[in-house]
């Protein structure tokens, strides 16, 4: 009997251990939270000079720091659809020079003082923010009026600047997680504003012109479409008459700006691969269309998914990494802009586990909207964004961001003294209720990024799949697919009349059989290759072997690179030795052989090649005919001038050697001189996406001098 | 010149007699308070209430230079040990639960100290002090979670060090420069060293360094001094002080009487130089000249080495000159990444060039407020947050012995002279006393055969 009772006490103590109770021989937890410590939202101080420039002053008298941020009301909602990052690449030109001041002398006059000095553009702002130390606020005040009325937009820093953002591009494009994201928001909007990335795109930022940063400015940089914000050792009065002295002269303008529409809703569930074969882990995106700003449930669905999402501590942390170890991260965002923006949770895990990661989202999803959260779960959350938004009140510059964006948002002072204890004021029944409305899995967006044949068979359970190749994912189109170059279909008489122009062509170079005749070609000369980190000149050497050998060998200052094609295999030798040549350099190296000089002319008498003719068209100022190329999945159109019969361009899909994307290249020929009765173009500038790439000059060329056999062998 | 150029000129000209009135600005001083726990645990407190946040932050005075001969890497190693739990806390659960309230937190490792800080709402003081607290009283090492950790490390390693282009330049420069000072090898330490660490190191070093005695609780932000007093001596008060001495790196590195070159290949893509030039520690009297110096030669665009390596010569990608500060004598760099076509030879030329123009003619006075400007800026930017304040003071404290070094530093700097900066130049820039790296991609053959 007494044994009995002593085991049943036992159990009692084991069961409150495990429910976490004062248990006897348990872990002392950590001492709870003291009540949130009082807090008013720093005051600030509001006037609208005659111009309709809203000035708002936050004095902050701890250090002698000010800093200055203007606001302009309007920012990446406003690109034209087709040419993404127009905003966002008029605020980066901002301090790049104005009407009377070079960047240098921009950089130098902020340098001087210690100055910092930062611009950008949002969803629906544009910014330049100037901080300094108190004796230099009239510099700040002067540099600021300037770069926001008088920027120069000179030619010279809009190609720095372009270049600069296109070679971050094309590391983000290759990140995986950079992809999920802007393939979510593009797959969630489709063509709404919101859809785009604000940044840009890789094929819209070549496209950009002066003209379009110009308008834009000229559309919206207006003092009526503008906030500055003075934070900082300063006091009103002097603040105020600052912005008078300095911007009581900016004249006002009419706002040009479009009205953003509400996006459609999401409907239905559908699952996005976006394939990258050689991915060994699996990017993981769901979402939908969330919730505007202003709605007044944006503070339950704000603590919903915190609950949910949040880094540590929430549902899908314990669910994926703590119980199963399934990842690494989980984070939820919730984009609430002045029309709904997204709600989306985003994890990444392995390859093989990203079927069981992704039904356990949905699982945690549907649960959420079924089941009322528990009481502690809920203050859990409350207290993480509670912590997260007074973490960013520290400094006078970041008092001002949140200040002039709860003003450009419509919010007033007491909203943002009242902010902490809204998200402290909701409940689990309205966690509950926006759960039901939007975690509803059927109304679903879901992207992965990742290896598609390992998992896509497996995920189609989940919802109707589109597949996009990573190397074909365009971002600027709304269906994010590349536009494929429309196939001319090949009737007997664009064939004959293909036929016709090669002719006249080979006649043009030196005749067809002398061209045929050509059993080998040496061709030395000089290339130059743009590259993100600057332009490289090195000597290249080229030789051809009829019919499949090409040996390519470029010499660099300091390094030899050879690549070699034979047949059907090749080799390649860099500074880190000699090896096989991977499949996808192969690839490339064969259709290089494909579209060879002289190939190209020959390839009306090949089989399996198709050469259509497409119509005229100008190739710089000079009329030209278009023959197209179709070779299995390739196709590759030439332009031959109407005049000479000399082959001008040639023009086809390549893959970028820096981001491994796919884009446009065009070759121009030019210079063309004779070799041994042959015609050859001694000039060849590479395009790619209709910026210069390359340029190669034929210094000496050689036709049927021999080739040495070691120089296909691998050594 | 059109008139509105000649507006512009007149616009420069008073923006610059704007910029000079500044010079006259000195940071207000730090205020705080010092407090000394019975077991020999230094606190160091500043309220401010201006938001409700505070940065809390715990320095151990002992770092990479304190390691024993074979155990290199292994203060970083336990600076990641200390992450994976305590007698009442678990592995993890120390970040999960500052994450969990919104807040932040993390660690680093450098020469001389290891600190672990904290930014979070200040209703949480005494969680955050329970926790810090937890793991400075006891350590829960399993040999499981030790090795596991030991991976991450070496991981990091192959990350920072062996895979990025010259990510192993610094290493090979501090293996060549010291001959028996501990600052021959870097931070992150060999794997070799990495791989043959053990768990009773991570005890007898624990014991050793990790005592309320060699530590410095550095709180800052919106609480209650008193209150904050109280907890500290409730959850510290009764860590027993270390039982043994701590050790102290006495030995000194030999004045060099010799230049010292080297050449290495490597895996980069362009060939670099690096010049070291032996300079005192933090603190010494030569010190502050040579800080403003480093600016003048490589803050910003408008710096010396950039202006002439880059913008005008074009010879180099990237030209950097800059002071390693340290608790004991470290190195001065200065160097280049050259472009395509240039040698290491023209860049070592243009650099010492640029070197002894600072021994031939003083600082022009407006280069010198510029880079007096540049100083005060970084200090006051830094001490708009909380953390800011924290590391200028336990900096203070730990690496300058006297947290009131806080605000005598700042005016230290601010007094230097162009006749000063002359001197230090032809002082420590001699041939004599430097080492010179020349980095070179490496040649195929030289590479492993390919398979």
């Amino acid at each position: 009997m007494t044994g009995q009772i002593v085991s049943r006490r036992l159990l009692l103590l084991v069961m409150l251990s495990l429910a976490g109770g004062t248990g006897f021989g348990q872990k002392p937890t950590p001492p709870p939270p003291q009540p949130p410590r009082p807090f008013r939202f720093p005051e600030f101080a509001s006037r609208t000079l005659p111009n309709g420039l809203q000035v708002v002053v936050i004095e902050h008298r701890e250090q002698p720091v000010v800093s200055l941020r203007l606001l302009v009301r309007s920012g990446a909602e406003q690109d034209p659809p087709d040419r993404p990052g127009v905003a966002s690449l008029t605020a980066a030109l901002l301090d790049q020079g104005t009407k009377t001041r070079s960047a240098m002398e921009i950089a130098e006059t902020i340098e001087a003082v210690g100055g910092q000095i930062s611009t950008g553009a949002s969803w629906h702002h544009s910014f330049a923010v100037i901080s300094v130390l108190r004796p230099a606020v009239d510099v700040a005040f002067e540099i600021l009026a300037d770069i926001v009325r008088n920027p120069a937009f000179k030619e010279e820093e809009i190609e720095r600047q372009r270049q600069q953002r296109l070679s971050g591009l094309r590391v983000q494009m290759n990140d995986p997680g950079y992809l999920a994201s802007a393939v979510i928001e593009r797959a969630i909007f489709g063509g709404h504003p919101y859809g785009h990335p604000p940044e840009g795109t890789l094929d819209s930022i070549p496209r950009l012109k002066r003209d379009d940063l110009v308008a834009f400015h000229q559309a919206v940089y207006h003092p009526n479409n503008a906030l500055l914000a003075i934070a900082g050792d300063i006091t009103a009065a002097e603040a105020f008459a600052k912005a008078e002295k300095y911007f009581g002269d900016w004249p006002r303008g009419e706002v040009r700006a479009a009205a953003v529409p509400p996006p459609a809703p999401t409907r239905g569930r559908k699952v996005i691969i976006i394939d990258k074969p050689d991915a060994v882990q699996t990017e993981i995106r769901l979402g939908r269309v969330g919730i505007a700003r202003r709605d007044p449930e944006y503070f339950a669905l704000h603590v919903l998914n915190a609950l949910l999402a949040s880094a540590s501590g929430s549902r899908l942390w314990d669910v994926l990494r703590r119980e199963r170890g399934l990842t690494y991260g989980v984070s939820g965002r919730l984009e609430a802009r002045q029309q709904p923006g997204s709600v989306t949770i985003s994890t990444f895990t392995r390859t093989e586990t990203t079927r069981e990661t992704l039904e356990l989202v949905l699982r945690e999803l549907e649960r959420i909207a079924r089941e009322r959260v528990r009481e502690e779960e809920l203050q859990k959350a409350k207290s993480f964004l509670a912590g997260a938004f007074q973490l960013r009140l520290e400094t006078p510059d970041s008092l001002a961001t949140i200040v002039l964006d709860a003003l450009n948002e419509g919010f007033d002072y007491a909203y943002l003294n009242t902010y902490r204890d809204r998200i402290l004021a909701v409940t689990a029944e309205q966690v509950q209720e926006v759960a039901r409305k939007y975690y509803r899995t059927d109304d679903l967006v879901i992207v992965l990024v990742g290896n598609a044949g390992a998992f896509e068979r497996e995920v189609a359970s989940v919802g109707p799949v589109e597949r996009i190749a990573y190397t074909e994912v365009d971002l600027t189109r709304p269906d994010l697919q590349r536009e494929k170059p429309a196939v001319v279909a090949a009737t007997p008489e664009v064939i004959a009349r293909a036929r016709e122009i090669l002719a006249e062509a080979l006649r043009a170079v030196g005749g067809r059989d002398v061209v045929a005749d050509i059993r080998d070609v040496t061709i030395a000369g000089e290339a130059t290759v743009s590259t993100p980190f600057g332009a490289f000149k090195g000597e290249q050497r080229v030789v051809l072997q009829a019919p499949d050998r090409l040996r390519v060998e470029v010499k660099l200052p300091q390094m030899t690179i050879v690549q070699v094609l034979n047949g059907e295999s090749g080799w390649m030798s860099t500074p880190m030795g000699t090896q096989e040549i991977p499949a996808p350099l192969l690839k490339e190296l064969r259709a290089t052989l494909r579209r060879q000089f002289f190939q190209l002319l020959l390839a009306g008498e090949r089989e399996g090649i198709t050469v259509s003719y497409v119509g005229r068209e100008s190739v710089e100022g000079k009329p030209v005919e278009v023959l197209q190329y179709q070779e299995g999945e390739h196709v590759f159109r030439l332009y031959v001038e109407e005049a000479s019969h000399l082959p001008l361009k040639l023009s086809y899909q390549g893959t970028d050697p820096f981001s491994g994307a796919r884009t446009e290249f065009e070759e121009i020929y030019a210079d063309y001189r004779e070799v041994s009765g042959v015609r050859y173009p001694f000039r060849t500038v590479t395009r790619q996406a209709g910026k210069p790439f390359s340029e190669f000059v034929v210094r000496e060329m050689k036709i049927n001098a021999g080739v040495a056999e070691e120089w296909f062998k691998k050594p | 010149m059109s008139g509105r150029e000649i507006l512009a000129g007149i616009m420069m000209v008073a923006l610059a007699a704007v910029a000079r009135a500044q010079s006259q600005l000195v940071p207000p001083p730090l205020r705080f308070q010092v407090t000394t726990l019975k077991n020999g645990l230094r606190v160091i407190t500043h309220e401010d209430h201006s938001a409700p946040v505070i940065n809390l932050q715990v320095w151990y005075h002992v770092g990479s230079k304190d390691e024993r001969p074979g155990r290199t890497g292994f203060a970083h190693l336990f600076e990641h040990l200390m992450f994976k739990g305590s007698k009442n806390v678990g592995p993890e659960e120390h970040t999960e639960l500052i994450k969990s309230i919104g807040g932040m937190d993390n660690a680093y490792t450098t020469e001389d100290v290891t600190v672990y800080w904290q930014t979070f709402p200040s209703n949480y003081l005494e969680m955050v002090l329970w926790l810090e607290a937890d793991r400075m009283a006891s350590l829960a090492i399993t040999e499981e979670n030790f090795r596991s950790e030991r991976e991450v490390v070496k991981e990091e390693r192959r990350l920072r060090v062996e895979n990025p282009p010259y990510g192993r330049v610094i290493e090979v420069l501090y293996a060549n420069a010291f001959e028996v000072h501990p600052y021959r090898h870097i931070v992150i330490g060999s794997m070799d060293d990495l791989n043959a660490a053990t768990v009773e190191d991570v005890r007898e070093f624990f014991e050793t360094y990790y005592v309320p005695n060699n530590a410095t609780l550095v709180i800052v932000g919106d609480f209650d001094t008193r209150q904050a007093l109280a907890w500290v001596e409730q959850y510290f008060g009764n860590i027993p002080r270390g039982k043994r001495p701590i050790p102290r790196v006495t030995v000194k590195e030999p004045p060099k009487t010799r230049e010292k070159r080297l050449t290495e290949r490597m895996n980069v893509p362009l060939p670099a130089l690096l010049a070291g030039y032996y300079i005192p520690e933090d603190g010494h009297p030569d010190s502050y000249a040579l800080k403003i110096l480093s600016r003048i030669l490589s803050a910003g665009q408008s710096s010396r080495l950039y202006r002439k390596l880059v913008y005008e010569l074009r010879l180099a990608a990237a030209a950097f000159g800059a002071g390693n500060f340290t608790e004991h004598p470290n190195l001065f760099f200065a160097g280049a990444i050259l472009n395509p076509g240039h040698t290491p030879e023209a860049a070592e030329k243009a650099i010492v060039e640029e070197l002894e123009r600072l021994k031939r003619e003083p600082v022009p006075a407006r280069e010198l407020e510029k880079a007096k400007n540049q100083m005060i800026a970084e200090v006051l930017f830094a001490r708009q947050s909380n953390q800011g304040k924290a590391d200028a003071l336990g900096r203070a404290a730990v690496l300058g012995k006297d947290p009131a070094r806080v605000n005598t530093e700042v005016e230290r700097l601010l007094a230097v002279t162009p006749e000063e900066i002359q001197r230090v130049a032809r002082r420590y820039f001699t041939e004599t006393n430097r080492i010179v790296l020349t980095i070179l991609p490496q040649q195929p053959e030289e590479k492993r055969p390919g398979p």
